[in-house]
């Protein structure tokens, strides 16, 4: 770094210090979504009218909770840029933008987590009820 | 760049008409329809992360939330919410089209955006008439 030129540094990174990234991550992110997204239509038909039993092992099989996995990471990511690209065309308050940016990236990051545990403990196990309230 | 010196007086400069004065065209309609669904998909997302839980959490949990989702409210929901995901999922395919800079003559813009209104309202159809099919509990 020590060795590049000032205008070297600064070249392709524009006003916001991270060049064309968000851009490229959100048309990268679209490109993966398009065949995901036909998989996740096609799982939750596959499920429509299946007990939960049924429901439980074909989301937790290894195939599907790994695609599955991919459309909510990469859609929960997608989204996030979106989100937030919203805000910022249309939200002109610096605080109140700036407020609602933190509160889209900690939601998403809180929801896609959520999306993210179901899946992986559905396919790590399947649901078993502990009665908390009985003693050791 | 003398206009812009410092003490210069400001002068009424001619500006762009404003949005609101344009007729309204596909193109436009089909643009702002993509960003709306696309904050639609994600407050459908909240109940997509409830199902998961529900799903995860066992059968009481995944009844409650499944006897919602049958109700026609939920049923309601969950309809917008597949078109919603088909039509962002068709004009972000428009998008990526124009990303490499082909599609942007008018008469081409115009006949995508009707593509993209047809084709998502007839895979929303197929998904739901195949779900019906499969055992049709919503």
């Amino acid at each position: 770094m020590a060795f590049k030129t000032p205008m070297g540094r600064v070249r392709g990174h524009g006003a916001a210090r991270a060049g064309t990234q968000t851009f490229w991550h959100q048309r990268l992110t679209a490109l993966a979504l398009v065949p995901l997204t036909l998989f996740f239509v096609a799982a939750m038909i596959t499920i429509t009218g299946k007990s939960h039993a049924e429901a439980a092992a074909y989301v937790g099989s290894p195939l599907v909770a790994v695609l599955l996995l991919a459309f909510l990471v990469i859609g929960f990511y997608h989204m996030k840029l979106g989100l937030a690209h919203v805000v910022e065309d249309y939200v002109h308050g610096e605080l109140t933008k700036i407020g609602l940016i933190v509160l889209i990236n900690l939601g998403t990051l809180l929801l896609g987590l959520a999306c993210v545990y179901s899946v992986l403990k559905l396919g790590f196990g399947p649901a078993v009820s502990i009665d908390i309230t009985t003693p050791l | 760049m003398a206009e812009t010196q410092e003490g210069a007086p400001r002068r009424a400069r001619p500006m762009a008409p404003h949005l609101q004065i344009y007729r309204w065209k596909i193109t436009m309609a089909a643009s702002i329809t993509h960003r709306i669904t696309g904050v639609g998909i994600a407050i459908g997302t909240l109940l997509l992360t409830c199902w998961l839980l529900a799903l995860a959490g066992g059968p009481e949990a995944y009844d409650g939330i499944q006897g919602f989702l049958g109700s026609w409210f939920g049923r309601l929901l969950m309809f917008g919410f597949t078109w919603a995901l088909m039509y962002h999922m068709c004009n972000g395919i428009r998008h990526l089209v124009w990303d490499t800079g082909r599609g942007f003559e008018p008469a081409t813009a115009d006949k995508s955006a009707m593509a993209v209104i047809g084709g998502s309202v007839l895979l929303t159809v197929i998904a739901w008439v195949l779900a019906y099919a499969m055992g049709g509990n919503g």
